[in-house]
């Protein structure tokens, strides 16, 4: 495979495998959500209760289960979210939310309407303690959802969300165990209990997992800054080396969770593509742009400071499909920092494959890493586009947005052969998804990666 | 977005599969198999006990209350009959008197339903057999 090291451990999985992966885990997923539900129905002391009161129990209950997984789903277990592409695993955190928040709230819905009584009385203080419990936690749910999904739009800053939601849904998960516990509809006889108390405690250990156990382990493998370097465009390139540890075994177009001037508990991480070559496990670079809170500092990091490192995640490179026939980078802004790794990957692999980068920006002299990507296209067999908005008098390439007509031009015949990754904005990626197809590149051919999480 | 697509399609299909394992356990819970649990309490069952216990079931009592483990066990009417005399167990079914001051207004409407109910003679009796 082009000089890889066969003993090196794969990081990504083959493409051949991924589809049977995804379907695993998606039955794993289905069996955690409904297997504990029926195994309350063999031997039901009581006779079912109408299917009205019987179905919003279910719900009741499936909600529950999903919303366990939820943390699960951004636990970021690397087998699990590796067929999938982590980037969809937090897509699909997010629609299941909004999924097992219809959910529980049909759960409410259709006992306020069949049987009111069984609700009993809302005020706390003449209610049985776990039906405010259940009250409160369905509150805190919708609270939950609405100030993820409108984060933005309420301005919310992003380090303090994720405390926030940590937090929040920590507690409305416990509220609703207890809920659950103390209705105890079908939970007769203790090992049924005893079972739902587990499936709860589970579920809890998993946040003890994520917010204890992995950050203890971060905190093991420390990282050094040994160099901070500006690039043209307001992009910072760190330079990163493990402080007495081994390092990082990467695929080029993964990308890093990094922590910077706080303790890996803080919850302060912010995700970055590596842009470095996979080649080399001691020594990674991050180049990033100034757009936000967090990134807007990296360029008063110094040598010298400590740095955590949570990696490597993404299913996104060209070594998810090593027998490719050659590759297309389609880029804009700073999506070319995973397809600088990948090319920097090529050449230390000494790769000979045809190569093309797509690459759109602004303006000349915010083009980041022009000089190196000049370098590498005397060193690889790189056809290297430039696409610039707003050009300067003298410029002969390419100019405007990326659009079909540009790739009809510059791709060979052979283009349904090649494979294609896309990193840029999203308008960009969807104007380049639909191009790629009416030139007649199979869907499977082309790849992207969604960087707006959250 | 391919991918953002298909992340939602798929949270969809699964919550819909959710659903649908949902109702087919209520379904399940509720399908008639075999001879019901009462057939084989082959006790005498007087029919006193018979018509309260139907009137039990069809005024929806179970679904805050249980008799012998039956209904919603968070309130056990068991020895009812033993703590309340038949005229403070038919005001209680019936929201009036005393429970007026200790039960909110949507559990008093609904309770309120039962004064024109056939059943509810039956009910009380049965109510009060139960020591």
């Amino acid at each position: 495979m082009n000089g890889r090291d066969p003993s090196r451990p794969e990081p990504m999985h083959a493409a051949s495998q991924t589809a049977r992966d995804a379907l695993l885990w998606l039955g794993i997923y289905l069996l955690a959500v409904t297997a504990p539900l029926f195994a309350l129905l063999p031997g039901a002391v009581l006779p079912g209760r109408g299917f009205v009161w019987d179905f919003a129990m279910a719900l009741g209950y499936a909600g529950m289960a999903m919303l366990g997984v939820q943390f699960v789903l951004t636990a970021r277990f690397k087998r699990a979210t590796a067929p999938f592409g982590i980037d969809i695993v937090y897509y699909f955190h997010r629609y299941l939310a909004v999924a097992a928040l219809a959910i529980v709230l049909a759960h409410y819905a259709l006992l306020r309407a069949h049987s009111p009584l069984a609700l009993g009385p809302v005020d706390p203080r003449e209610a049985e303690a776990h039906m405010t419990a259940g009250r409160v936690a369905l509150g805190l749910f919708v609270l939950l959802v609405v100030s993820s999904l409108a984060r933005r739009v309420l301005g919310f800053e992003y380090d303090l969300w994720r405390r926030v939601h940590a937090a929040l849904s920590t507690v409305a998960f416990a509220l609703a165990i207890w809920h659950l516990l103390g209705a105890a509809n079908y939970l007769e006889g203790g090992w049924k209990q005893g079972l739902w108390a587990m499936y709860g405690a589970f579920w809890l250990g998993v946040i003890g997992y994520v917010r204890l156990l992995r950050p203890s382990r971060l905190a093991r493998r420390p990282w050094r800054v040994v160099n901070v370097r500006p690039e043209r465009g307001q992009v910072h390139t760190l330079t990163l080396e493990p402080d007495d540890h081994k390092g990082l075994q990467f695929a080029p177009g993964q990308f890093a969770w990094l922590t910077l001037r706080a303790s890996p508990f803080a919850m302060r991480e912010h995700p970055f593509s590596i842009a470095s070559s996979a080649e080399r496990s001691d020594r990674i670079e991050l180049s990033i742009k100034a757009l936000g809170d967090f990134t807007a500092t990296i360029a008063s990091v110094r040598p010298g400071e400590v740095a955590w490192v949570d990696a490597p995640y993404g299913n996104f490179g060209i070594d998810l499909r090593p027998e490719a026939a050659g590759y297309v980078f389609i880029v804009g802004g700073i999506g070319i920092a995973p397809a600088l790794s990948m090319l920097r990957t090529l050449e230390d692999r000494s790769d000979r494959r045809p190569l093309w980068m797509f690459y759109g920006n602004r303006a000349w002299e915010r083009v980041a890493f022009r000089e190196e990507l000049g370098r590498l296209a005397q060193i690889l067999p790189l056809r290297l586009i430039h696409i610039l908005q707003e050009p300067p008098v003298d410029w002969t390439g390419e100019r405007g947005l990326i659009a079909e007509e540009l790739f009809a031009r510059h791709l060979p015949e052979s283009r349904a052969r090649l494979e294609y990754f896309i990193c840029g904005p999203t308008p960009m990626t969807h104007v380049a998804e639909v191009a790629l197809a009416r030139l007649g590149v199979p869907a499977g051919r082309v790849h992207s990666e969604i960087f707006d999480w959250v | 977005m391919r991918r953002e697509v298909r992340a939602r399609w798929l949270a969809a299909a699964t919550a819909v599969t959710v659903v649908a394992l949902s109702a087919l356990f209520a379904w399940l819970r509720n399908a008639p198999i075999g001879p019901a649990p009462e057939a084989a309490s082959t006790t005498v069952v007087d029919s006193r006990v018979a018509a309260g216990l139907r009137a039990f079931e069809e005024l929806g009592c179970a679904t805050c209350h249980a008799i012998g483990g039956v209904g919603n066990r968070t309130r056990p009417l068991d020895g009812i009959g033993g703590r309340r005399d038949a005229a403070a167990i038919r005001a209680w079914a019936l929201g009036i008197g005393e429970a007026q001051s200790r039960l909110p207004p949507s559990v008093m409407r609904v309770k309120a339903r039962a004064a024109d109910a056939a059943e509810l003679p039956a009910l009380v009796d049965y109510l009060t057999t139960l020591k």
